[in-house]
């Protein structure tokens, strides 16, 4: 009886032996469990490792992509902003003193900075300066301006805009480039041979005629052509991506063409006819044509020819045809009616077609009339105006005849007609009217105290089909009298001018490499 | 047998370790287990080898593709209104037309697509005119597909030559990028977009789509893995695509 117990086992001992067991198979699970584990971390990291790598691929390539499109979108806000129409002008950055054009050295930045950002590219010899314009000097041979310009500047300087392009109401950052520089071009900067004379030329910025670039000399602009500018932009996003774009800029081709008109009245072409009121005196007035410009500064004379051809053959018909002289006058020096040379662009049909469809690109209402009808100023935009000047295109005839029993009509802007120009003496236009295509401008209506303040330009370029010519035809005008006719106004031509917008001469990338 | 002999026998027992059938039945499933394991390690291993080869292959794709984006994107810079026209006539090597052609260059220019007359820019052959700031002044810069091969040449470019002459030679057409499989599968590299009044459309060898006409270059590299798949023993393709548009204007 000492050991009655011994040989059953009590629920204590039982306990003991499963927790054995249990201890026993413990090892086994975690050995198991450690495999598994092991097993489940090799393949997520593989997973992880290849989905990094194809994210980090993709990333590396958006990121390329938002700084390219973030740096083209700076090009276009920097040739956007450069419209004299665009209510954020930055005329006053790029031509602070008003002046013809932008000298070399002058240099504009729209700064875009993010928040909390400094952007200072006029900074290059510091190397922390992660946006500092060292392209400047690649392009100049000299170093970024590091002085503010003046009221009246004095280059080399630089002036800075910032960026519209954020909606801070909207809590939209828009675009992430870092600044935008505009500046003058030379060949040097270009690294081009203009002229094919000097390829090093740093000093006279180079100009455009809507056909060609070409060289100005002695600092003064090139007459008939406009100023190219350069853009370059710099983007960099936040994960490091840096992308710079190049723009060259100059107004529109037909911007340039219209820059410099030789004669109030130009009638372009071969056997062109000129037809004033007869004896000088149609009716209610003279039509007198004047080419001294009435935006003169007071005491002095300017101006160019009251009567412009450019064929030597039509001189004598044409001159016959303006008397008497006193309606047709020019400032001292310049013939009343005279020979007159035009921008290449203006010579030929085809140079004169592109100008057509440039200025319908950039016009505010094109007409269509149907075949043998016209359309009038009744069609023409109410709020049309002297401080909103228009460009209006009629592919047709156009009668500017106060049609409808309406009172004298005025217009303003650039009025392009290519079928014929009904012309009511009692109307007014201010600004530049083209009859380009048929090529006629019929003056034959009564009427008085209108005029045209600005020029006019005739140049027949297509047939009766509306087949381009080969060459120049008989470009009319005719008038019967009466109104107060044409007056040169160089004002209300730049006016005209400036509604055309700077268009893209080319565009290039600059290569970067992270700094 | 006393009591105490009995519990002392039941003790060893209980004591005793695995039966010969425990530890065998123990050592199937370890090594069951333990297969599985490596099978699938092996197995997730051969996926890492075949997945790092195809993206050795997408890398290298991705590269060329974006040089080309970048390429086309500079094709015709400078133009020749950079120039007057009396020294772009005298000088044509001075300015970028945007892309060279064949045959006729520069005289006639060819018409660009199917049925078009020109040779070149083809659907495996393309030669973009441009500066690309490199200092070496216009450029020609072909890209050619020779079987499997793309091809690339840079070379400045030279007034009154012939485009196709200048970038063929083996020392200046180099490769570029390997195993691209366009050709055996009929996939065109390029592929080209002409201005057409207010809009664009794909240049299918119209009288006026000449080459100053592309606005836009499709372009698709389809390439092939460098290694075959460990597990398919099969070589697995990759196909990208890239649009790349002509930014400088007609002029």
């Amino acid at each position: 009886m000492a050991k009655p117990c011994a040989l059953i086992r009590t629920s204590e001992e039982n306990v003991k032996a499963q927790q054995n067991r249990q201890r026993a198979e413990r090892g086994v699970a975690l050995v198991i469990a450690l495999f598994t584990l092991m097993l489940i971390s090799v393949v997520a990291t593989a997973l992880i490792l290849m989905a990094g790598n194809e994210t980090a691929l993709k990333g590396n390539y958006k990121s390329a992509m938002h700084a390219f499109y973030d740096a083209r979108a700076g090009l276009e806000e920097g040739r956007g902003r450069l419209w004299a129409r665009n209510p954020n002008s930055i005329a006053s950055c790029v031509l602070p003193g008003g002046e013809q054009m932008m000298p070399v050295g002058q240099v504009c930045y729209i700064l875009n900075p993010s928040a909390g950002e400094v952007v200072n590219p006029v900074n290059p010899l510091d190397p922390s300066n992660p946006y500092a314009d060292t392209e400047y000097q690649a392009e100049w041979g000299f170093a970024v301006p590091s002085g503010p310009c003046a009221a009246i500047p004095t280059p080399p300087c630089y002036n800075t805009v910032t960026s519209n392009s954020p909606i801070a109401s909207a809590n939209i950052a828009g675009p992430l480039y870092k600044w935008v520089r505009i500046t003058s071009r030379t060949e040097h900067s270009g690294k081009i041979n203009v002229d094919g004379l000097n390829s090093d030329d740093n000093v006279n910025p180079l100009f455009y005629d809507g056909m060609q670039q070409l060289l100005s000399s002695g600092g003064q602009p090139v007459p008939g052509a406009t100023q190219v500018l350069t853009i370059t932009a710099l983007a960099v996003t936040p994960y490091g991506s840096r992308r710079m774009v190049q723009y060259t800029v100059a107004l529109a081709g037909s911007a340039a063409a219209l820059s410099n008109f030789p004669s109030a009245l130009t009638l372009d072409g071969n056997g062109v006819s000129f037809t004033g009121p007869s004896g000088g005196n149609g009716g209610s007035g003279t039509f007198p044509i004047v080419g001294n410009d009435i935006n003169a500064p007071s005491g002095t004379q300017s101006g160019i020819s009251a009567i412009g051809y450019t064929n030597s053959s039509d001189g004598t018909i044409v001159s016959s045809a303006a008397t008497p002289s006193s309606n047709y006058m020019s400032p001292q020096n310049v013939p009343n009616v005279g020979l007159v040379s035009l921008p290449l662009l203006l010579q030929t049909p085809s140079g004169l077609q592109n100008l057509v469809q440039s200025v319908t690109q950039n016009a505010d209402l094109v007409l269509n009339p149907p075949q043998g009808a016209s359309a009038d100023q009744q069609s023409l935009p109410s709020a049309m105006s002297a401080s909103n000047p228009m460009i209006v295109v009629v592919n047709g005839d156009f009668n500017l005849t106060h049609a409808g029993g309406a009172s004298a009509f005025t217009g303003y802007g650039l009025l392009l007609v290519t079928g014929t120009l009904h012309y009511d003496p009692d109307d007014s236009w201010y600004g530049v009217i083209l009859v380009i295509g048929k090529g006629v401008f019929d003056g034959s209506h009564p009427g008085k105290g209108g005029q045209i303040n600005g020029t006019v330009f005739v140049a027949n370029t297509t047939d009766n089909s509306g087949n381009v010519l080969t060459s120049l035809g008989p470009a009319s005008f005719s008038s019967t009298g009466g109104g107060n006719g044409i007056q040169y106004s160089s004002n209300w031509v730049k006016a005209t001018q400036a509604l055309l917008p700077y268009q893209v001469r080319s565009f290039r990338e600059i290569a970067q490499t992270t700094p | 047998m006393s009591t105490e002999a009995i519990e002392m026998k039941k003790r060893k027992h209980g004591t005793a370790g695995f039966s010969l059938v425990e530890l065998l039945v123990g050592t199937i499933l370890f090594t069951i287990v333990t297969g599985i394991a490596f099978s699938l390690l092996m197995s997730a291993q051969l996926r890492y080898q075949g997945e790092s080869t195809v993206t050795e292959a997408f890398q290298q794709a991705n590269v060329a593709l974006d040089q080309i984006v970048r390429d086309v994107h500079s094709a015709g810079y400078p133009p020749m209104s950079s120039l007057s026209a009396t020294v772009a006539n005298n000088h044509p090597d001075w300015y970028a037309l945007p892309f060279a052609w064949t045959p006729n260059y520069p005289t006639t220019p060819c018409t660009v697509g199917v049925g078009g007359t020109c040779t070149l820019p083809g659907e495996y052959d393309l030669i973009v005119e441009a500066d690309l700031g490199n200092s070496q002044g216009v450029q020609w810069i072909r890209y050619s597909l020779q079987t499997t091969t793309l091809m690339r040449a840079v070379v400045p470019k030279v007034a009154f030559k012939d485009p196709v002459a200048e970038t063929s030679g083996s020392s200046v057409l180099v490769p570029y990028l390997e195993n691209v499989m366009n050709g055996s599968n009929s996939l065109p590299i390029f592929s080209y977009v002409c201005d057409g009044g207010a809009t664009q459309q794909p240049c299918a060898g119209g009288s006026t789509q000449t080459t100053s006409t592309i606005r836009e270059v499709n372009i698709s590299l389809m390439v092939r893995s460098l290694q075959p798949d460990p597990q398919t023993h099969q070589y697995r393709t990759i196909t990208l695509n890239g649009q790349a548009m002509r930014f400088n204007p007609n002029q």
